[in-house]
């Protein structure tokens, strides 16, 4: 019996390990999510979260720190403000302790790296890696995003070439629900690449510790740069201190002191140090700056009122945790009812998002540089061949391909109708947008509307930009892309529509 | 010190010229604002013209950061060996031993941010000359004129000041020697008092910190209240295909 307590007792997660996963699971706790492959849509994802985790995980239930600062760049100036704000209180309270407790990411390389192999250990090319990240920072969230948000196009450097938070929690999760089928006719070189390298950190996490936190995490290397003054995280006294170096030796990240920016202050040098020279910052919420000297002993804390306090703060978190899981589930978003279908037409294919099926009816509100004009279109009714694509100006994708649709419309011209349905999120941008950029387009501009979830949601099939639908001039579906499609693709779909009608 | 504030010089300066171009675009880097200001120049100059000034700027920060004591100035100078052979003969719980370990690791840590951020400096200045230098610039009267003059004239100041800090860190271990026996007979004679801590920097964290959880506090309202979370909201509830390697 004492065998077997004390076999159990080795697999005991640790404190910290908990506190990990209890992260990982507040941050996508909007479990209904997996089970019906689309995202949640709701308000709390104007805040973000401290770590990384990706808001196109359909459990998400909050934003991308790293993703929305890179989306700011081309935004309002209000929102460049509100972004700068949240990271630097991130940085200032928790510095890079937020990598070491409340980053899902790393808790899965931790567990990567309990698996019983030899592992590399930290040295003078580890201690320059490192360094990368900051390379990363600076180059892919930052330069990148800016240079195309200079030609009004969104492209997070970082997420879209790099992250493998993304790849993991936001393409194969989508991937795994069968409602997104339609997303597998999408994948190109980009996956793989980003398949590779998710694959390639997960191995790699096996054999070095935290290998994405210590070499490529852009948000930790920023956090990092604010770990000597954050409110939270680990101090060394340096009075106490008598450089036996015990706590650089056992750690496992390439520190040089403790606290410094590569310290994730999981704590464990602290029961290492002879001195006891270790202990947490902030640890009773004082905004104390760090004493050379002690002048006075903190007073002790007994063990009963210390596990009261435990036992308070995992009932609380508990709570919270309960809590956030039944107000997602029961949260569903707002639907009209459906709109009654006209009976359909005997000779034509059934109603369906597929080629070869018709293409349900439904009516848009039309838009132009001025803003919505109040006039109404059927995009399925207009009795010649219709390229409808929907997109959206937070989408940078979405803007690189519109040319080719301007293009076409103008080439074709009165052949075929070409209708750019915006997203009703973010519509606001659409209008001056489109006044600068396709004042003199042939091309007809509508708003999507929100609510009319039997149409245009159905229609949309989930919740992936670009979409591009080509229909004949009965409203038959000839052919349809998701994702991005080049002009080639999208001229040969309008002469194949053409000589279907 | 002459770095230190040709640093802030420069830095307000160029800082100065952003935010004229960043107040009159409705974006943060506002194709048209730029075109207006700098005419024939290419934007790309706003992006390295930001860069240089935040280099500035950060440079400055970190002079403050990381600036020294007048002993521990001299005491930076010494050698790792030398150093090393101090602790052998004094007392390791001794503050003075601390500080000369503090020290150490602190002089390569000024070299290298010295020469990384001089680097950048100096790439930086050399891209924005390359690109944006025209003399018909300066024959416009208007102020967006002078602001383009000041931020050239800034410039000019600053990379002697940048060469200077480079060149000041080899210098130094010319003389290391003759301060090495200076602080070898203070640390024998058990001087602590020499060593008082300086209480500005003291207080530098706890300044720090007050000042950027307020700074953060008012960016988060102003940012809320003028609708700056609606974007982020955009970006998160939509997919975007590329944007997570899908596409």
């Amino acid at each position: 019996m004492n065998k077997f307590i004390s076999t159990v007792k080795r697999y005991i997660p640790t404190k910290r390990k908990l506190i990990q996963l209890y992260f990982a699971l507040l941050y996508n706790i909007n479990l209904k999510g997996f089970a019906t492959g689309k995202l949640y849509k709701g308000e709390s994802k104007r805040f973000c979260v401290p770590g990384i985790n990706c808001y196109s995980c359909p459990g998400a239930v909050g934003a991308c720190p790293l993703g929305s600062m890179q989306g700011a760049y081309g935004n309002e100036k209000s929102t460049m403000f509100y972004m700068g704000g949240i990271i630097l209180l991130f940085c200032i309270m928790f510095g890079r302790m937020i990598c070491g407790y409340a980053c899902p990411f790393g808790l899965i390389q931790e567990l990567f790296y309990k698996v019983k192999t030899p592992k590399v250990k930290k040295g003078p090319l580890t201690r320059i890696l490192s360094y990368l990240k900051y390379f990363i920072l600076v180059f892919l969230a930052v330069i990148v995003p800016v240079m195309y948000a200079l030609k009004d196009q969104a492209v997070p450097g970082f997420c879209k070439y790099i992250c493998p938070a993304g790849t993991l929690e936001g393409g194969i999760s989508l991937l795994a629900n069968k409602v997104n089928n339609s997303y597998f006719s999408s994948l190109g070189p980009l996956f793989t690449w980003k398949f590779a390298l998710l694959v390639s950190f997960i191995v790699g996490s096996v054999f070095i510790f935290r290998i994405f936190c210590r070499f490529v995490c852009p948000l930790g290397a920023l956090y990092g740069l604010f770990n000597r003054f954050s409110v939270f995280g680990i101090k060394l006294e340096e009075s106490k201190c008598v450089h036996c170096n015990l706590c650089i030796s056992n750690c496992k990240l390439d520190i040089k002191k403790v606290g410094d920016h590569e310290c994730i202050s999981c704590g464990e040098c602290i029961n290492v140090c002879p001195t006891k020279a270790i202990s947490w910052k902030g640890s009773v919420f004082k905004l104390h700056p760090n004493q050379v000297q002690n002048t006075k002993e903190p007073e002790p804390v007994t063990d009963k009122k210390r596990r009261i306090v435990q036992i308070i703060s995992a009932v609380v978190m508990l709570a919270v945790l309960i809590g956030a899981f039944f107000y997602y589930w029961n949260d569903v978003p707002e639907t009209k009812a459906p709109v009654v279908i006209e009976k359909q037409e005997e000779d034509l294919p059934p109603y369906g998002v597929e080629v070869g099926n018709t293409c349900m009816p439904f009516e848009l509100e039309l838009f132009d540089t001025a803003g919505l004009t109040g006039e109404k279109l059927d995009p399925t009714k207009s009795e010649k061949v219709t390229v409808i694509n929907f997109w959206g100006t937070w989408c940078g994708p979405c803007v690189a391909e519109l040319p080719h649709f301007n293009g076409l419309a103008k080439e074709y011209g009165d052949d075929i109708t070409v209708v750019a349905i915006h997203s009703d999120n973010g519509f606001a941008a659409a209008p001056s947008f489109v006044a600068k950029n396709y004042g003199d387009s042939p091309m007809v501009f509508a708003k999507d509307v929100a609510g009319e979830v039997y149409h245009t949601d159905y229609l949309m099939c989930g919740d992936a930009y670009p979409v591009t639908f080509v229909l004949d001039s009965r409203g038959v579906i000839t052919s349809k892309f998701v994702s991005s499609v080049t002009e080639d693709e999208l001229r040969a779909a309008i002469d194949d529509a053409l000589a279907n009608s | 010190m002459l770095t230190s504030v040709a640093c802030v010089v420069v830095g307000i300066c160029l800082i100065a010229a952003c935010v004229d171009i960043y107040m009159s675009g409705n974006k943060p880097f506002s194709p048209e604002a730029v075109a207006q200001r700098f005419d024939v120049i290419d934007v790309t100059v706003y992006v390295c013209l930001s860069i240089v000034a935040v280099c500035a700027l950060v440079s400055f920060v970190l002079s403050l950061l990381f600036s020294a004591e007048k002993i521990k100035t001299k005491a930076e100078r010494y050698s790792d060996a030398y150093i090393n052979s101090l602790y052998a003969k004094a007392d390791l719980a001794s503050c003075d031993l601390g500080l000369a370990y503090v020290v150490k690791t602190q002089r390569k840590k000024r070299f290298v941010l010295s020469a990384v951020l001089c680097a950048l400096l100096v790439v930086g200045t050399v891209v924005f000359c390359v690109f944006s230098f025209n003399p018909d610039n300066y024959q416009r009267d208007d102020v967006n004129a002078s602001v383009i003059k000041l931020s050239f004239a800034g410039l000019i100041c600053f990379l002697p000041a940048a060469a200077l800090a480079i060149v000041r860190e080899f210098i130094l271990k010319v003389i290391r020697k003759t301060e090495g026996d200076a602080l070898k007979r203070i640390i024998s004679d058990g001087n602590t008092k020499t060593l008082a801590a300086n209480p500005f920097r003291q207080k530098l964290p706890l300044y720090v910190k007050f000042f950027c959880i307020i700074l953060a506090a008012a960016f988060i309202t102003y940012g809320f209240l003028t609708g700056g979370s609606d974007a982020v909201l955009v970006k998160a509830v939509n997919l975007c295909m590329e944007c997570v390697g899908l596409g």
